[in-house]
């Protein structure tokens, strides 16, 4: 098993009244990059504060590379990189200025890795931070947090301003960096078509609670929606699968969404209720399980 | 002290700082009348220099204070390392005060005037308000960094949250009990001078030790 990066239990966050992240366990190991999903408001980035030390959790515990953030040392705190959508560097710095002032915090520091993403990011002759697009902007900040050699990689909305192929370069090198096996990328997007060509592993938020964690992969198998012609009930199909989403779409056509979708035992359901045999299947790539995961309908019954 | 945290702090510092040099040691420099222990005017610069300095240097625009708040720093170290940059400024300005004065540049200047050519070494008397009124600043502007900090839903310390308000009583009452009874006499008696020393020291280990830990417990929300 490999080394843990993440940890989290129960880990709670309010805000007032208002409960940011209700419950969540957590734990990510080395070698992986998670995806962390979730509508506007699903708790997401209160999450990442809560492992980056920047915000105290109301409840629960939360470890990240085996310590508390709060009480991290300097040699801790440089094994972190962190990009935030928020997040802006002194105004009258360029870029290449800010690597030279970063590089000071990061004993491992990659100048290599920074010299040859200031051309592919083409920041190497641009002006000021303050006078950049937010493009170049987010480009900046990701190039510094990427060059820390850090043992995790958190990312809040990395990639939102970038244009397509700075994101593809982004993406690359997110993958490279995780080929390390003692690193860890945790990637909190809305670019899920980006993220689903980035991440093995999905953490999915729905109002401060985890509705979804695992590999990808696996989801991608066992996600399907089926649309039957004929009508069948939610006990019916509740006895053979998990049900996500159930939903009579009229009178003769019934339309669910199940979580953990097997051949053979699709077969028996379909051998013991007739007219179900010609039922279809769609798989689901993430931005269709992520949209029937998170929708708010009343048609939505069980959630794993 | 980290580098990077002082090429950002002096960059942010440097502008005013250079001001308020300039205003200070123009007024030590061209103040027809002899420097005194209990000149006002100084003690307000003085006082404005360190409140101000304490305010730049110890704020961030919050974009730029999450970039800082995530780098391989510990806030302990960012702490120590802005809380000695404002101390050595405060420093430099006494020194650079104490340089001119010394000089003899005042006597260059009021080449006609009664004292010439004389260094008047009482005059060094008017680093006093000098430097205590800016260690005032810096310690008031402290203890408003805690309490900015306490307007935010923020969890405190529970041992500050339970004395942060006497220490300001103290510092308030002891402010009006030294203002009372120093300023009249400070002319004639360095005693009260050394009063107000300790009392101004005591002031600022105490608003540094609730601002430190105010800075380590302090939630950053962007």
């Amino acid at each position: 098993m490999n080394r843990t990066i993440i940890q989290t239990e129960q880990l709670t966050k309010r805000f007032g009244e208002k409960i940011a992240v209700d419950g969540l366990d957590l734990r990510v190991e080395a070698g992986s990059i998670l995806g962390f999903l979730g509508a506007n408001g699903a708790g997401k980035t209160t999450t990442i504060r809560m492992l980056m030390g920047h915000l105290h959790p109301t409840g629960g515990t939360v470890e990240v590379l085996g310590s508390d953030p709060w009480q991290q040392n300097q040699s801790q705190r440089q094994k972190t990189a962190y990009v935030s959508e928020n997040m802006d560097i002194p105004g009258y710095l360029t870029p290449a200025a800010a690597i030279k002032l970063n590089r000071r915090f990061y004993p491992d520091w990659d100048q290599a890795l920074a010299e040859k993403l200031l051309e592919e990011f083409e920041l190497r002759s641009v002006g000021a931070y303050r006078s950049l697009s937010k493009g170049q902007k987010r480009k900046t900040c990701i190039l510094l947090a990427l060059c820390q050699n850090a043992e995790l990689l958190i990312m809040d909305e990395p990639a939102s301003g970038l244009d397509v192929t700075a994101r593809r370069t982004f993406i690359r090198q997110v993958l490279e960096i995780a080929c390390n096996e003692g690193t860890a990328v945790f990637l909190s997007s809305h670019l899920l078509s980006d993220l689903e060509r980035t991440v093995d592993r999905v953490t999915l938020l729905d109002e401060g609670r985890l509705i979804l964690n695992g590999h990808l992969e696996d989801f991608k198998v066992g996600i399907r929606k089926i649309h039957f012609d004929v009508p069948v009930s939610l006990e019916q199909i509740a006895e053979q699968f998990k049900v996500i989403r159930y939903k009579k779409a009229s009178e003769v056509e019934t339309v669910v969404t199940v979580l953990d979708y097997d051949e053979q035992r699709f077969d028996a359901f379909a051998a013991e209720h007739s007219g179900t045999e010609n039922a279809r299947c769609y798989p689901m790539n993430l931005e269709d399980m992520f949209v029937e995961l998170t929708r708010k309908s009343e048609a939505k019954v069980q959630l794993p | 002290m980290n580098k990077s945290i002082l090429q950002i702090e002096l960059r942010k510092i440097l502008p005013f700082y250079i001001t308020a040099l300039v205003v200070i040691i123009s007024y030590v420099l061209f103040w027809p009348k002899p420097l005194m222990a209990g000149d006002g005017i100084i003690a307000t610069a003085g006082f404005l220099q360190g409140f101000i300095i304490t305010w730049i240097v110890f704020r961030d625009a919050p974009a730029v204070e999450c970039f800082l708040f995530s780098r391989g720093i510990t806030r302990q170290r960012l702490f120590w390392n802005r809380w000695w940059l404002v101390a050595v400024l405060m420093i430099l300005m006494l020194i650079i005060a104490a340089a001119v004065i010394s000089a003899g540049l005042r006597c260059l200047i009021f080449v006609n005037g009664p004292w010439h050519p004389m260094v008047k070494w009482y005059e060094l008397n008017i680093l006093w308000p000098l430097g205590l009124a800016s260690v005032a600043g810096v310690s008031v502007r402290l203890f408003l960094l805690l309490r900015d900090r306490f307007l935010k839903p923020d969890k405190m310390l529970s041992t500050i949250r339970r004395v942060w308000k006497y220490i300001l009583l103290v510092a308030a009452v002891g402010s009006a009990v030294l203002l009372g009874r120093v300023i009249p006499h400070m002319e004639i008696a360095i005693d009260y001078l050394l009063i107000a020393s300790f009392y101004v020291a005591g002031l600022l280990i105490l608003s540094t030790a609730t601002a430190r830990s105010c800075f380590l417990n302090m939630e950053i929300h962007t």
